[in-house]
């Protein structure tokens, strides 16, 4: 299997498996428009994702390699969260930090099925909360005036614009 | 400097990744760098005043000199965290001589937490106290002054601060109930769902649904009360009751 090289951010230089590198289709497609020749000695650089990241994303990307492609999904359809393999569970147990690095890397990385993934991790943080737990959860500043917050729970005007 | 205090200041800079150096995200700190650069004194004074309900409270004004490494090639991605803001190194440097920034010992942190904090750390005198990991430092005094429990559970508001389209893909990945919480949390979280039509619209039918089902309640409430309970079947009864468990 060819290899091609990714440095990350802060330098680091990781050798990955041509196929499990495409997974990212930011780099498919880099590699293709750019017509890299795979034994060319050419570096990829990623000055978007740090090497603690982007290991995680090859280490995810390896163990996902031969996963079929995620199905186009219709955007009105409501999309489970429970289904998150147990791999991926245990994968995915970091810090916050690590967690939201994680969805800007697959984003920029553009890799449908870790972004996927990653969001159902945080939907499920959010999920069967009240509004003041949610804000527990996150550190968030409730910057509502109590009548502001009883004004949008009770009319809910923000979603009548078609 | 006059050492009265006992302790030596140390100020702890954390080298901040680069989406924070785009944002000034404060979450974001994803690595501290003990003593990465040669702070100076220039001035220390400890002021005691009376603070809120009586208590003495005090504070060390605190201005610092920044020697940046000499084998540092890189522009300097340095920030110093006050509060819950970052200051770049040539921000600090501007302060200089001013007393702008407070720093403050642990034990009076807690009378002052709420005034602001610092991240700069008293060291103790005792060598093999200061070769104690960095990670020490941050759980023991920088996390306490800034109210998180552990640097490892740092926490993001991931709505607010992920691309707006992500965001909106995790929200739509809630249920209606859910949904109508999560507008509740902020402004900025109701801005992102108010931006998005497919939020609007799931939002929409859920809200038409909720309107039918209450009017069907007091429908079949009506029915039941006004003395025409010999129109009702069971089945109306168990759906009445139904909608209103």
């Amino acid at each position: 299997m060819p290899n091609i090289k990714l440095q990350s951010s802060d330098g680091e230089v990781f050798e990955v498996d041509v196929d499990i590198a495409k997974c990212s289709v930011t780099i498919k497609t880099m590699l293709e428009d750019l017509g890299m020749d795979e034994d060319e000695e050419e570096v990829v650089p990623l000055p978007n994702v740090n090497s603690a990241i982007l290991r995680k994303v090859i280490q995810w990307a390896t163990y996902h390699k031969d996963d079929p492609p995620p199905p186009e999904d219709d955007e009105n359809k409501d999309k489970r969260t429970d289904d998150i393999s147990s791999w991926d569970a245990d994968f995915l147990k970091v810090d916050q930090g690590t967690l939201y690095e994680l969805i800007l890397a697959a984003n920029y990385l553009d890799i449908k099925g870790l972004l996927e993934v990653t969001c159902k991790t945080v939907a499920n943080m959010i999920k069967g909360k009240t509004p003041e737990e949610v804000r527990k959860t996150f550190n968030i500043k409730n910057d509502f005036s109590p009548s502001e917050e009883e004004q949008v729970r009770k009319e809910n005007e923000w979603c009548e614009e078609k | 400097m006059d050492n009265k205090y006992n302790d030596n200041i140390t100020m702890h800079i954390f080298r901040t990744n680069d989406y924070c150096l785009d944002k000034i995200c404060f979450p974001l700190i994803t690595q501290v760098i003990e003593h990465p650069l040669e702070i100076k004194m220039a001035t220390c004074d400890f002021q005691q005043r009376k603070g809120d309900y009586g208590r003495v409270v005090g504070c060390l004004y605190l201005a610092v000199h920044f020697n940046i490494p000499m084998n540092s090639k890189k522009k300097a991605n340095y920030c110093v965290q006050l509060g819950h803001s970052l200051w770049f190194v040539n921000q600090l440097l501007a302060q200089e001589g001013e007393s702008a920034l407070k720093v403050c010992k642990p034990e009076i942190l807690a009378d002052l937490r709420n005034q602001f904090c610092c991240c700069a750390i008293p060291l103790a005198g005792k060598k093999h106290e200061r070769k104690r990991r960095k990670e020490d430092y941050v759980n023991e005094y920088l996390c306490p002054c800034l109210n998180i429990k552990d640097s490892k559970q740092r926490k993001v508001d991931f709505i607010a601060n992920l691309p707006i389209e992500v965001s909106q893909l995790i929200l739509r990945m809630l249920t209606p109930t859910s949904l109508f919480h999560a507008v509740r949390v902020s402004k900025k979280w109701l801005q992102v769902c108010k931006l998005d039509s497919v939020l609007r619209e799931k939002a929409r039918v859920h809200k038409q649904k909720e309107m039918e089902m209450e009017a069907r309640i007091v429908e079949l409430g009506n029915l039941i009360f006004e003395n025409q309970i010999y129109q009702l079947t069971y089945r109306n009864v168990d759906q009445w009751k139904e909608l209103q468990g």
